[in-house]
């Protein structure tokens, strides 16, 4: 496989490790998968203090939890977006 | 974003797990629906310039357009978080699946005796693209812990989870838009035969029995957890469906004993020499007066050379070796070498019933000239997404 004409990246598509390779620092590739397994962990917590606010406020318990982590998840990726897009907000 | 399945199999989940199982659909939508058109975005401005400057001609089918990415910041981020979502996707429901299988069983075995089949061939040779191929990432993919449901539960909650609820609660928008459409388009067709193909664990079956209930409803597959627990998750929702272990190029049916041959997400399952064989077992068995209809990806050939790599990503990525072999076919070429005739053959775009309504599909049925294949919502398992269908008449 060719490189990008203009960026820089792995000749091979899989690494000899046999997972796919993205980015020119294998380590980066790992480092992702750390950042995606740390904000799951997060959100678990989340949800945990998310129970506990509504087993003593019954208003906490009408809380939209899927919208509460469409947020979160546009708090802590939303860095990753294009920078046209980070800008629309 | 429905989550929950629709019937009694459906696992008692954890607090930590719903979370956890929240968090991957929520991430999935988020690179499926922002991250991608970011990735678009990236590609139009910077990328496929950048290529046209080097090359000297802008990206001119799929394999540029992977050629231009590679190394792109956008397309890591996006590639690398989509992977981890696949991978989490597993590393969420396959712990569920452990802990709940006695429990699953039970409730499977309380159905039992309900109308419907489940038969099993075990000298039944597993093809290597089953047995070989960890499916979209997962260990051991369907044929993981054989003898028991487990595989087929893994993979009814985890495409609960991948489908971020566009699939529908009981996971079968593709079969109730495919039924709905042919119902819609063909009213005098009355099939007392039907088969599914590469059934899986019959989520998209069940609607052409919703569709036609005097059919007799026949789906195969060859890895058997998937049959084990489709019986049961048909039985439990009340559908009577005979499933059988078997192999879509060497049915065990007789030549004209079948008026509808369906499959969904199937053909791209197989090598070329496997699928040829496969449209010709369909043809073989069909009566003349029946149909042949498959969804599947849409070819690449008719979309744009951006939104044919952003299909065939998986191929590359995702443990999907024969998908862009599929969509590099002509679906009627596929289906002339199978012995249809050319004049038989057709294709369509349908809405997703869930998404667009009904209403939307029978417009469908009204102008083929709305079944617009290059679209970056045909075949794209994000908002607002369309299914690609195509088949024939055996005449």
């Amino acid at each position: 496989m060719n490189r990008s004409y203009e960026a820089e990246g792995p000749d091979a598509i899989y690494g000899a490790d046999g997972e796919p390779q993205f980015f020119a620092d294998p380590g980066m590739d790992r480092f992702v998968a750390v950042i995606f397994n740390l904000a799951a962990e997060v959100w678990a917590q989340e949800e945990r203090l998310l129970t506990l606010e509504a087993a003593s406020q019954p208003a906490a318990a009408a809380i939209d939890r899927e919208a509460l982590s469409k947020a979160f998840i546009n708090r802590v990726f939303g860095a990753l977006r294009e920078p046209e897009s980070r800008a629309l907000g | 974003m429905s989550m929950r399945l629709n019937h009694a199999m459906q696992p008692d989940l954890t607090a930590d797990e719903i979370a956890r199982g929240r968090f991957v659909a929520g991430m999935r939508g988020f690179i499926l629906n922002d991250l991608a058109a970011d990735l678009r975005s990236a590609y139009d401005r910077r990328v496929a310039p950048g290529f046209a400057r080097r090359a000297g001609h802008a990206p001119a089918n799929g394999d540029d357009v992977h050629d231009a990415f590679r190394g792109d910041a956008m397309f890591n981020i996006y590639s690398a978080l989509r992977v981890q979502a696949q991978k989490q996707v597993w590393s969420t429901v396959i712990p569920v699946v452990d802990r709940e299988a006695d429990r699953l069983a039970d409730e499977a075995a309380r159905v039992a005796a309900q109308p419907g089949s489940v038969t099993l061939d075990p000298a039944l040779a597993m093809p290597r693209n089953v047995s070989g191929v960890d499916v979209h990432l997962l260990p051991g993919s369907y044929v993981r812990d054989t003898a028991t449901l487990k595989a087929g539960a893994i993979y009814d909650q985890g495409l609960a989870i991948f489908s971020m609820g566009l699939m529908g609660a009981n996971l079968d928008d593709i079969g109730l838009s495919m039924a709905g459409y042919t119902a819609a388009r063909y009213p005098d067709f009355s099939p007392r035969d039907i088969l599914d193909l590469g059934c899986t664990i019959g989520h998209n079956t069940l609607p052409w029995k919703q569709a036609y209930p005097e059919a007799r409803v026949r789906a195969i597959d060859v890895a058997p957890s998937g049959l084990i627990y489709g019986s049961a998750r048909a039985k439990l929702q009340g559908h009577e469906v005979d499933f059988i272990q078997m192999s879509a190029d060497d049915l065990t049916f007789n030549e004209a004993s079948v008026d509808l041959v369906f499959s969904s997400m199937f053909l791209h399952e197989l090598s070329s020499k496997v699928r040829a064989k496969v449209l010709t077992e369909a043809f073989r068995v069909l009566r003349p007066g029946g149909l042949m209809l498959h969804m599947e990806l849409p070819p690449n050939s008719q979309m744009s050379p951006f939104e044919g790599f952003y299909l065939d990503w998986d191929s590359f990525y995702n443990a999907e070796p024969f998908y862009k072999g599929f969509r590099d076919q002509d679906p009627r070429s596929l289906t002339t070498a199978a012995g249809f005739a050319d004049a038989e053959y057709f294709q369509f775009v349908v809405p997703s019933v869930g998404i667009y309504g009904a209403e939307a599909i029978a417009e469908r049925v009204r102008s083929d000239a709305l079944s617009v294949v290059d679209r970056d919502t045909t075949g794209r398992l994000a908002e607002g997404v369309e299914w690609f269908g195509f088949g024939a008449w055996k005449r």
